[in-house]
């Protein structure tokens, strides 16, 4: 038998092997490919049809992480799933058994996607803003406010945390996705239905609610506002709530969880 | 190598491994038998730290599969065909566990070859595998970090009768190397010629170890006579206690 010689594994390759194994299967590829045309699409639309005013850089930017924030939790949420739904568990655990460092890079791939998203839809809106320059407004919208950098990293990282939070509990993925995207209604159908919770609760336990003031309303990414010290309180509730008791619950059961 | 000590196993109330005890020596092929549901398959991720034993020990090269550094270097498992993506290309597969084990592409395409993979058939996608492409890409994958031990669960499982007489030769050809081999099946038929030791488990218990010879003792009857014997309900105790 030929011996190898084993060195502690880096943890840099089971972060690469993660990110390969997004976007390596029939689903990931078109679901790169699909983001990619639909930030495309986007672009193409709002040069063509949006109001000049609202042709500027970090307002089409803004414009293009809008869906990326519903999408791209899909993914991360896939990301974890799938490793059950596919029964590649006793794979993935037998090459690394230390359980927390699998659920470490696969989040940190999350991270990273998202990372990437935000640099595409960077490069995507600059081509819409010299499209735009030369085809419709004649003066380039090249201001970039910080607050509006910050404000969309924040939205699509709590997105995006949100979304693998759910996965690691849940674990399968239609209800996962279906959690994802159903509860922020639940939450607004019972602001409805009871109009106190609504007021006084909602802020603190809706995300999509407390993540609203970082979109600033209706044009979203024109210009920044100053925000509230209660909105940050409400973030920092929310993701508490939703991103970091599911995951604490969740690692702690797979740690243990007998895999088939 | 392989070293399994009283292991006991209990969902909820369900007592589904009762004081398993077997070992597994290098250069051997042990023959893992029993009926569908008779515990082979818990014994098998409880070696590979995938599941917790209630009780008792269950060790590889001496030490928890979890505790060994980079274990996929030394253990070669396959315990579950199903258990590969199947909107993942065979090839494709082999590369990402070869990242991880810190390989380079030569060791994929010699994985392919040894298991008769052909490169055409490696760039399709496993959801369009037959059930023998899969065994052979599932042992392709167990044998990536060149291991000195393979565990495998039900690998002859769809191979057809020259893929059982390939599956035989390579087992043999390992195990003469030095490797330790532990195999599970249900059907006494498929590892009969290729194991030299048997260790049979029904309804979670131990009820026969050792080589055919010890199990056959003087009598005229077949290894599956032993076998139909041992793993049929009510028989199993008065065999137990007569060999006792």
């Amino acid at each position: 038998m030929s011996t190898v010689h084993v060195m502690n594994r880096p943890a840099g390759r089971l972060f690469t092997a993660e990110l390969r194994k997004l976007v390596d299967t029939r689903a990931g590829t078109w679901f790169a490919y699909g983001l990619v045309g639909l930030a495309a699409l986007m672009c193409v639309a709002m040069v063509t049809t949006g109001g000049a005013e609202h042709l500027s850089f970090q307002n089409m930017w803004g414009m293009l992480n809008l869906p990326m924030s519903y999408l791209l939790p899909i993914l991360a949420i896939m990301l974890v799933t799938t490793e059950w739904t596919q029964h590649t568990t006793a794979v993935t655990f037998a090459l690394e058994p230390r359980r927390e460092r699998v659920v470490a890079a696969k989040l940190a791939t999350s991270l990273a996607l998202t990372v990437a998203v935000l640099a595409v839809t960077a490069l995507f809106a600059a081509l819409a803003t010299v499209a735009a320059v030369s085809l419709r407004t004649g003066t380039p919208g090249w201001r970039l406010d910080g607050d509006i950098v910050r404000n969309l990293t924040l939205l699509q990282f709590a997105r995006i945390l949100e979304g693998f939070a759910f996965a690691v509990v849940i674990r399968t993925t239609a209800v996962a996705i279906v959690a994802f995207l159903a509860v922020p209604t639940a939450w607004t159908l019972l602001g409805s239905l009871v109009p106190w919770a609504g007021t006084h609760l909602r802020p603190w336990i809706d995300m999509a609610a407390a993540q609203q003031p970082f979109q600033n309303g209706e044009a979203p990414f024109e210009s920044a506002h100053p925000l509230a010290t209660s909105s940050w309180a409400h973030l920092a509730v929310s993701l508490g709530l939703w991103v970091v008791v599911p995951l604490v619950v969740g690692v702690r059961k797979l740690l243990s969880a007998d895999l088939t | 190598m392989i070293d399994v000590r009283d292991l006991t196993k209990r969902y909820r109330k369900k007592l589904v491994l009762d004081q398993v005890t077997f070992g597994c020596r290098p250069g051997t092929v042990t023959g893992f038998l029993g009926p569908n549901g008779a515990g082979k398959s818990t014994v098998l991720r409880i070696l590979a730290s995938l599941t917790a034993a209630t009780s008792g020990t269950a060790t590889v090269h001496g030490c928890r599969y979890r505790d060994l550094p980079e274990p996929a270097t030394r253990v070669g498992l396959m315990l579950d065909t199903s258990a590969l993506h199947r909107g993942r290309t065979g090839r494709e597969t082999l590369a990402v566990t070869a990242l991880q084990l810190g390989l380079t592409a030569d060791r994929i395409g010699e994985m392919l070859d040894t298991v008769g993979l052909s490169t055409a058939e490696s760039r399709r996608r496993i959801g369009d595998y037959s059930l023998g492409m899969r065994q052979r890409l599932g042992l392709a994958h167990a044998l990536l970090g060149r291991p000195d031990v393979l565990m495998l669960d039900e690998p002859a499982n769809g191979l057809d009768p020259a893929g059982i007489r390939w599956l035989r030769g390579f087992l043999r050809g390992y195990a003469a190397e030095g490797g330790t081999v532990l195999l599970s099946s249900h059907q006494l038929t498929e590892i009969e010629a290729v194991a030299d030791r048997f260790v049979i488990i029904s309804g979670g218990r131990i009820v026969a170890d050792g080589s055919r010879a010890d199990l056959l003792g003087s009598s005229a009857a077949s290894l599956e006579d032993v076998y139909l014997y041992l793993t049929s309900a009510g028989r199993r105790d008065t065999y137990l206690e007569g060999a006792a």
